[in-house]
């Protein structure tokens, strides 16, 4: 048999299906940026001007920025933190397993469960809102946690993500950090390193990679937040995320012109994430 | 450079007590070996030392102080492990300025040190590379040169050659010999390998379940040890135990057993001796004490007894005899040159001025 054609015949399956279902909607999606709404009327590059200039995407765009800081700063810091120091405690795989739990639960249950937590009334009625019960029990008055614009609700919904997501990264972390031989800590104590100059100067750098890919994976994650937005207040209040507003524009307004044009844009966004996750698990694979 | 004192020192894990009041003085400049099978408490000693372990009882000194709560950090101790430690995203050269950057040590001062200590070790064109690139003796060499830098008052070593193949490890311990003759620091080095506990050490505390066995000069530890334990420990192959009972005929004194009846030499038939006729003991004796008549110039009457050779194990500078002396096993050094084959009666002689008589309930020295 000429093997020259055979490696088509075996490849064939799989560039079919990624071509049927990840180039052609791609190139479809890409395509349809430059169409109207109704993909009809070519209109050139109107809906990326209108996709980086337009109010709500403007905030949509200030909102992610606002998620890809405080949200992988939190995951990832708190996952560290906590990764070290239950480290230390006996009841070890009972909190983790606690912490680790949301990631369990769906973004809709999350949403429903956030959404009693941070409900609203008005002053005279009874508080039946977690937050606001505490809060007027402490003789303070009552906050709306998802309309007051632009912080508190937005760091509100990161907050839920948050909630989800720690656990990950504190796996992931502990999993690194329990890896780290523990002579070496031990050395760093007995050359003269006080807690923090272990952690700053041994420990850190030996989970440096792992953080690397949490991180990126938190990135990744954050760049395409969606559900929990969708879930507690679809966009409302200036809280809106560019995700959720490629989906009202789809599903919504029916604009697939716009809708596409914001696909491609948060496509775009991604992708350098992605190339430095590659390239980092190449070079793993290189070394093994 | 400081001496080192633990008194009445004593671990508890929960229940287990590992380190069970031990009392120990190395001097200043001393390189005191601590040996003993796993699990004696040996390790752990050194860990409370280094201040890696809490001290559940008793006190510690380094020098005047006392450091039962200092940080290991403030103790001014270096310590090198078993498996070397050494900071992986460090290259040799930071490895070892680790510990003096921390301490704020000049930046001229670090490189004249670090350059020096890499400079006596032999890895000087390895400033640069990382650990990993490193062969095992190396990097031992690397752990080594940071705790040299350091120039603590007390090097800690936690089983340091154990991980290096055989002739490495023999290198490396004329190395550690060499390089105590030189810097002169007191040492405590953990190990369970006696030839390196006799070789390295001016002092060898023998230790069993957390106890101190003897602790002494390394001959006189093989010469005299303080009780069975220490005598079956010290010395390849392990001494020979046969119990016996000593008895007194015509003002003389004997150790008889199954198959065997020796005389004690007048010089060691001491007035403990004499004082325990009549009761069972452990008669001692090391494979290197027994020879064959053909080995031995000069009268053999009172030290003979024969035995049937079972297996020999020729080691060209020595033959290892394992022989059946009324159904109890000798293991006998010999002479490799004399012609032996299993299933042969052997004679053998005893050399009696080196006996050991142990208590047989105390398991304690006799003589």
């Amino acid at each position: 048999m000429n093997m020259g054609r055979a490696h088509w015949l075996y490849l064939a399956p799989a560039l079919l299906l990624l071509g049927v279902f990840l180039v052609y909607p791609s190139v479809e999606t890409i395509r349809l940026s430059f169409y109207g709404p109704r993909s009809d009327t070519f209109v050139g590059f109107q809906n990326y001007i209108q996709a980086f200039t337009s109010r709500p995407m403007l905030i949509a765009f200030r909102n992610n920025l606002l998620w890809l800081v405080v949200f992988t700063l939190f995951t990832v810091g708190m996952g560290l933190v906590l990764a070290v120091l239950l480290d230390r405690v006996r009841y070890e795989a009972i909190i983790k397993s606690v912490i680790f739990l949301p990631m369990a639960i769906s973004y809709v249950a999350a949403g429903v469960i956030w959404r009693f937590v941070y409900a609203f009334r008005p002053v005279v009625a009874p508080q039946i809102g977690l937050l606001n019960a505490i809060v007027v029990a402490l003789g303070g008055q009552p906050v709306g946690w998802l309309i007051e614009r632009p912080w508190i609700n937005n760091l509100a919904l990161i907050a839920v993500g948050v909630w989800v997501w720690t656990g990950f990264c504190m796996v992931v972390l502990s999993a690194a950090y329990k890896g780290i031989p523990k002579e070496m800590q031990e050395a760093a104590r007995i050359d003269g390193a006080n807690e923090w100059q272990v952690f700053r100067h041994v420990t850190i750098p030996f989970l440096k990679s792992t953080l690397a890919v949490v991180t990126t994976t938190m990135i990744v994650f954050v760049l395409k937040v969606f559900d929990i937005v969708y879930m507690m207040t679809n966009g409302a209040y200036d809280t809106d995320v560019i995700a959720n507003r490629m989906y009202n524009e789809m599903f919504q307004f029916n604009n697939y012109g716009l809708a596409s044009a914001i696909a491609v844009v948060l496509f775009l966004a991604i992708i350098p994430f992605l190339v430095i996750n590659i390239r980092r698990f190449r070079t793993q694979e290189a070394v093994r | 450079m400081a001496e080192v004192r633990l008194n009445e020192v004593t671990k508890k894990f929960g229940n287990f007590t590992a380190v069970d009041r031990v009392t120990l003085e190395v001097h200043d400049g001393e390189f005191v070996v601590l040996v003993g099978p796993s699990g004696c408490g040996k390790t752990t000693s050194l860990r409370m030392v280094a201040g890696l372990e809490d001290i559940t009882a008793g006190d510690i000194y380094i020098g005047e102080r006392r450091v039962n709560d200092v940080p290991p950090k403030d103790r001014d101790i270096a310590m090198v492990f078993q498996n070397y430690a050494l900071y992986p995203h460090m290259d040799v050269y930071n490895n070892m300025a680790f510990g003096l950057k921390l301490r704020k040590v000049p930046k001229k001062e670090i490189e004249r040190r670090v350059h020096s200590a890499a400079e006596l070790l032999g890895i000087k064109e390895k400033l640069k590379a990382k650990p990993r690139e490193l062969s095992g003796g190396q990097r031992q060499r690397v752990a080594l040169g940071r705790a040299i830098v350091r120039d603590p008052k007390v090097f800690l070593f936690d089983e340091p050659l154990s991980n290096l193949d055989a002739k490495l490890r023999v290198r490396m311990r004329a190395e550690l010999a060499e390089l105590h003759l030189r810097l002169k620091t007191t040492t405590v080095y953990v190990t369970h390998d006696q030839v390196e506990a006799m070789t390295l050490g001016q002092r060898v505390a023998v230790m069993k379940d957390g106890v101190v066995m003897q602790y002494d000069k390394p001959q006189t530890i093989y010469d005299r040890p303080a009780n069975m334990f220490v005598a079956g420990f010290i010395g390849s192959p392990a001494m020979n135990f046969l119990e016996a009972r000593l008895i007194s005929e015509d003002g003389r004194l004997y150790v008889q057993g199954k198959g065997f009846k020796l005389l004690v030499p007048e010089e060691r038939a001491s007035d403990g001796l004499r004082a325990s006729v009549g009761r069972d003991v452990v008669f001692g004796i090391r494979p290197e004490d027994i020879r064959t008549p053909e080995m031995v110039h000069g009268e053999t009457a009172g030290r003979t007894f024969s035995g049937k050779v079972r297996v020999r194990e020729p080691l060209g500078d020595e033959q290892i005899i394992y022989a059946d002396v009324a159904g109890d096993e000798i293991v006998a050094k010999l002479d490799p040159r004399l012609e032996i084959e299993p299933g042969q009666d052997l004679t053998f002689v005893a050399m009696m001025e080196r006996l050991h008589i142990f208590d047989k309930e105390t398991e304690r020295a006799i003589a």
